[in-house]
Protein backbone atom coordinates (compact mmCIF):
# COMPACT_ATOMS: atom_id res chain seq x y z
CA UNK A 1 0.00 0.00 0.00
CA UNK A 2 2.58 2.62 1.19
CA UNK A 3 4.63 1.62 -2.27
CA UNK A 4 1.86 2.18 -4.22
CA UNK A 5 1.29 6.19 -2.73
CA UNK A 6 5.42 6.30 -3.31
CA UNK A 7 5.12 5.61 -7.19
CA UNK A 8 2.41 8.22 -7.41
CA UNK A 9 4.55 10.77 -5.91
CA UNK A 10 8.01 10.11 -6.96
CA UNK A 11 9.19 13.46 -5.83
CA UNK A 12 8.46 12.77 -1.87
CA UNK A 13 4.88 13.00 -0.35
CA UNK A 14 5.90 15.85 1.55
CA UNK A 15 2.12 17.41 2.79
CA UNK A 16 1.60 20.72 2.45
CA UNK A 17 1.80 23.05 5.68
CA UNK A 18 -1.43 23.39 7.54
CA UNK A 19 -2.40 26.53 9.00
CA UNK A 20 -3.08 26.20 12.48
CA UNK A 21 -6.17 28.41 14.11
CA UNK A 22 -4.53 31.19 15.63
CA UNK A 23 -7.44 31.35 18.26
CA UNK A 24 -7.01 27.43 19.13
CA UNK A 25 -3.29 28.57 19.65
CA UNK A 26 -3.99 31.45 22.22
CA UNK A 27 -6.54 28.94 23.95
CA UNK A 28 -9.09 31.49 23.67
CA UNK A 29 -12.80 30.58 24.61
CA UNK A 30 -14.63 33.11 23.64
CA UNK A 31 -14.04 35.88 20.88
CA UNK A 32 -14.96 39.18 21.85
CA UNK A 33 -16.16 41.60 19.68
CA UNK A 34 -14.93 44.95 22.07
CA UNK A 35 -11.71 43.81 20.95
CA UNK A 36 -12.21 45.32 17.35
CA UNK A 37 -12.69 48.84 19.02
CA UNK A 38 -8.17 48.96 18.93
CA UNK A 39 -7.55 50.02 15.42
CA UNK A 40 -4.58 48.26 15.54
CA UNK A 41 -6.14 45.03 17.25
CA UNK A 42 -5.02 41.71 15.79
CA UNK A 43 -8.61 40.61 15.26
CA UNK A 44 -8.05 42.85 12.44
CA UNK A 45 -6.30 40.46 10.34
CA UNK A 46 -9.64 38.74 9.90
CA UNK A 47 -11.24 41.05 8.29
CA UNK A 48 -9.84 42.58 4.86
CA UNK A 49 -9.33 46.37 3.70
CA UNK A 50 -13.01 46.80 2.60
CA UNK A 51 -14.70 45.21 5.93
CA UNK A 52 -14.82 41.96 4.88
CA UNK A 53 -14.92 38.81 6.90
CA UNK A 54 -11.82 36.71 5.48
CA UNK A 55 -12.69 33.18 5.02
CA UNK A 56 -11.49 30.18 6.80
CA UNK A 57 -9.28 29.22 3.96
CA UNK A 58 -7.36 32.44 4.15
CA UNK A 59 -6.88 32.71 7.69
CA UNK A 60 -6.48 28.92 9.27
CA UNK A 61 -9.03 29.56 11.55
CA UNK A 62 -11.14 26.40 12.92
CA UNK A 63 -15.06 25.97 12.16
CA UNK A 64 -15.41 26.52 16.12
CA UNK A 65 -13.77 29.57 16.05
CA UNK A 66 -14.92 31.11 12.63
CA UNK A 67 -18.15 30.80 13.96
CA UNK A 68 -17.72 33.00 17.03
CA UNK A 69 -15.21 35.12 15.12
CA UNK A 70 -18.03 36.14 12.34
CA UNK A 71 -21.04 36.65 15.55
CA UNK A 72 -18.27 39.12 16.96
CA UNK A 73 -17.20 40.73 13.61
CA UNK A 74 -21.58 41.08 13.50
CA UNK A 75 -21.81 42.20 16.93
CA UNK A 76 -18.98 45.19 16.51
CA UNK A 77 -20.64 45.66 13.13
CA UNK A 78 -24.00 47.07 14.80
CA UNK A 79 -22.32 48.92 16.98
CA UNK A 80 -20.25 51.29 14.51
CA UNK A 81 -16.79 50.02 15.84
CA UNK A 82 -16.30 47.76 12.63
CA UNK A 83 -18.00 49.15 9.02
CA UNK A 84 -20.45 46.99 6.88
CA UNK A 85 -18.54 48.07 4.19
CA UNK A 86 -15.89 50.25 2.91
CA UNK A 87 -14.10 51.74 0.25
CA UNK B 1 -30.48 36.74 37.17
CA UNK B 2 -28.47 37.22 34.21
CA UNK B 3 -24.79 38.44 33.05
CA UNK B 4 -25.32 41.52 30.57
CA UNK B 5 -23.03 43.52 28.83
CA UNK B 6 -24.56 46.81 26.57
CA UNK B 7 -22.75 49.47 24.94
CA UNK B 8 -24.51 52.96 24.16
CA UNK B 9 -23.48 55.33 22.04
CA UNK B 10 -24.28 59.11 23.30
CA UNK B 11 -24.47 61.68 20.69
CA UNK B 12 -20.76 63.79 20.86
CA UNK B 13 -22.78 67.02 20.85
CA UNK B 14 -24.41 66.38 24.44
CA UNK B 15 -22.57 68.70 26.95
CA UNK B 16 -20.85 66.94 29.73
CA UNK B 17 -23.10 67.76 32.29
CA UNK B 18 -26.12 65.90 30.34
CA UNK B 19 -23.81 63.02 29.77
CA UNK B 20 -23.23 62.25 33.30
CA UNK B 21 -26.68 62.47 34.26
CA UNK B 22 -27.14 60.33 31.43
CA UNK B 23 -25.17 57.71 32.20
CA UNK B 24 -26.43 57.79 35.68
CA UNK B 25 -30.07 57.33 34.81
CA UNK B 26 -28.94 54.55 32.78
CA UNK B 27 -27.33 53.26 35.85
CA UNK B 28 -30.22 53.43 38.00
CA UNK B 29 -32.72 52.17 35.53
CA UNK B 30 -30.67 48.91 36.52
CA UNK B 31 -30.45 49.30 39.60
CA UNK B 32 -33.95 50.24 40.51
CA UNK B 33 -35.04 46.88 38.58
CA UNK B 34 -33.16 44.22 41.06
CA UNK B 35 -30.26 45.26 38.88
CA UNK B 36 -26.87 45.27 39.51
CA UNK B 37 -24.35 47.05 37.61
CA UNK B 38 -20.85 45.50 37.83
CA UNK B 39 -18.60 47.86 36.03
CA UNK B 40 -18.87 51.00 34.09
CA UNK B 41 -16.65 52.14 31.47
CA UNK B 42 -16.24 55.51 29.51
CA UNK B 43 -14.43 54.70 26.35
CA UNK B 44 -14.75 58.15 25.14
CA UNK B 45 -15.16 59.97 21.87
CA UNK B 46 -14.86 57.59 19.25
CA UNK B 47 -15.09 58.34 15.51
CA UNK B 48 -17.77 56.16 14.02
CA UNK B 49 -17.20 53.35 11.40
CA UNK B 50 -20.36 54.95 9.37
CA UNK B 51 -22.44 57.62 9.75
CA UNK B 52 -25.30 56.94 11.93
CA UNK B 53 -27.63 59.97 11.18
CA UNK B 54 -24.88 61.76 9.59
CA UNK B 55 -22.82 61.71 12.86
CA UNK B 56 -19.48 60.63 12.69
CA UNK B 57 -18.74 60.92 16.22
CA UNK B 58 -20.27 59.04 19.26
CA UNK B 59 -19.28 58.67 22.87
CA UNK B 60 -19.10 55.04 23.67
CA UNK B 61 -20.39 53.93 27.05
CA UNK B 62 -19.74 50.48 28.52
CA UNK B 63 -21.66 48.70 31.33
CA UNK B 64 -21.80 44.94 32.55
CA UNK B 65 -24.94 44.20 34.93
CA UNK B 66 -26.37 41.26 36.08
CA UNK B 67 -30.40 41.32 36.00
CA UNK B 68 -33.60 39.49 35.73
CA UNK B 69 -34.80 38.38 31.93
CA UNK B 70 -37.03 41.38 31.63
CA UNK B 71 -34.74 44.25 32.62
CA UNK B 72 -32.87 44.47 28.81
CA UNK B 73 -35.98 44.93 27.03
CA UNK B 74 -36.92 47.78 29.52
CA UNK B 75 -33.72 49.44 29.64
CA UNK B 76 -33.45 48.81 25.29
CA UNK B 77 -37.19 50.83 25.02
CA UNK B 78 -35.85 53.36 27.06
CA UNK B 79 -32.20 54.00 25.59
CA UNK B 80 -34.43 54.14 22.37
CA UNK B 81 -36.86 56.41 23.24
CA UNK B 82 -33.97 58.80 24.04
CA UNK B 83 -32.73 61.13 21.48
CA UNK B 84 -29.57 61.51 22.59
CA UNK B 85 -28.71 57.96 22.61
CA UNK B 86 -27.70 57.10 19.14
CA UNK B 87 -27.47 53.37 19.57
CA UNK B 88 -27.62 50.72 22.23
CA UNK B 89 -26.95 47.31 22.08
CA UNK B 90 -27.04 44.53 24.79
CA UNK B 91 -25.50 41.20 24.73
CA UNK B 92 -26.39 38.11 27.47
CA UNK B 93 -22.69 36.74 28.40
CA UNK B 94 -23.20 33.15 28.28
CA UNK B 95 -20.74 31.02 30.93
CA UNK B 96 -18.75 29.02 29.01
CA UNK B 97 -19.84 25.10 29.27
CA UNK B 98 -16.51 23.84 28.48
CA UNK B 99 -13.36 24.10 29.74
CA UNK B 100 -10.22 24.21 26.92
CA UNK B 101 -8.44 22.48 30.05
CA UNK B 102 -7.97 18.76 28.68
CA UNK B 103 -9.95 16.09 30.34
CA UNK B 104 -7.55 14.44 32.67
CA UNK B 105 -9.50 11.02 31.93
CA UNK B 106 -8.69 10.64 28.41
CA UNK B 107 -5.17 11.95 28.50
CA UNK B 108 -3.76 8.64 29.18
CA UNK B 109 -5.03 7.33 25.60
CA UNK B 110 -3.52 10.18 23.22
CA UNK B 111 -0.22 9.21 24.42
CA UNK B 112 -0.36 5.95 23.22
CA UNK B 113 -1.64 6.82 19.87
CA UNK B 114 1.17 9.37 19.35
CA UNK B 115 3.46 5.98 20.02
CA UNK B 116 1.59 4.26 17.29
CA UNK B 117 2.57 6.76 14.81
CA UNK B 118 5.47 7.14 15.18
CA UNK B 119 5.70 3.45 15.15
CA UNK B 120 3.78 4.08 11.57
CA UNK B 121 6.40 6.89 10.17
CA UNK B 122 9.50 4.47 10.64
CA UNK B 123 8.14 1.74 8.59
CA UNK B 124 7.07 4.20 5.91
CA UNK B 125 10.23 5.48 6.23
CA UNK B 126 11.84 1.87 5.57
CA UNK B 127 9.46 1.39 2.28
CA UNK B 128 10.98 4.52 1.41
CA UNK B 129 14.68 2.88 1.56
CA UNK B 130 13.72 -0.43 0.09
CA UNK B 131 11.79 1.30 -3.08
CA UNK B 132 14.74 3.35 -3.45
CA UNK B 133 17.45 0.73 -3.02
CA UNK B 134 15.60 -2.14 -5.33
CA UNK B 135 16.37 -0.05 -8.57
CA UNK B 136 19.86 0.02 -7.98
CA UNK B 137 20.19 -3.25 -6.96
CA UNK B 138 18.47 -3.95 -10.50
Amino acid sequence: MSEDRQARHPRGNRKPRRKVCAFCVDKIEYIDYKEFRDLNSRMRRNINERGKILPRRMTGTCAKHQRQLSEAIKRARAIALLPYSAE
Amino acid sequence: MNNYEIIYIIDANVEEGARKELIEKVNGIITNNNGEVVKVEEWGKRRLAYAIDYKTEGYYVYVAFNAEADLPKELSRNLGNNESVIRSQIVKLIEKKHSVKPRPVRAAAPAEEAEAEVVEETAAEASVETVEAAPAEA
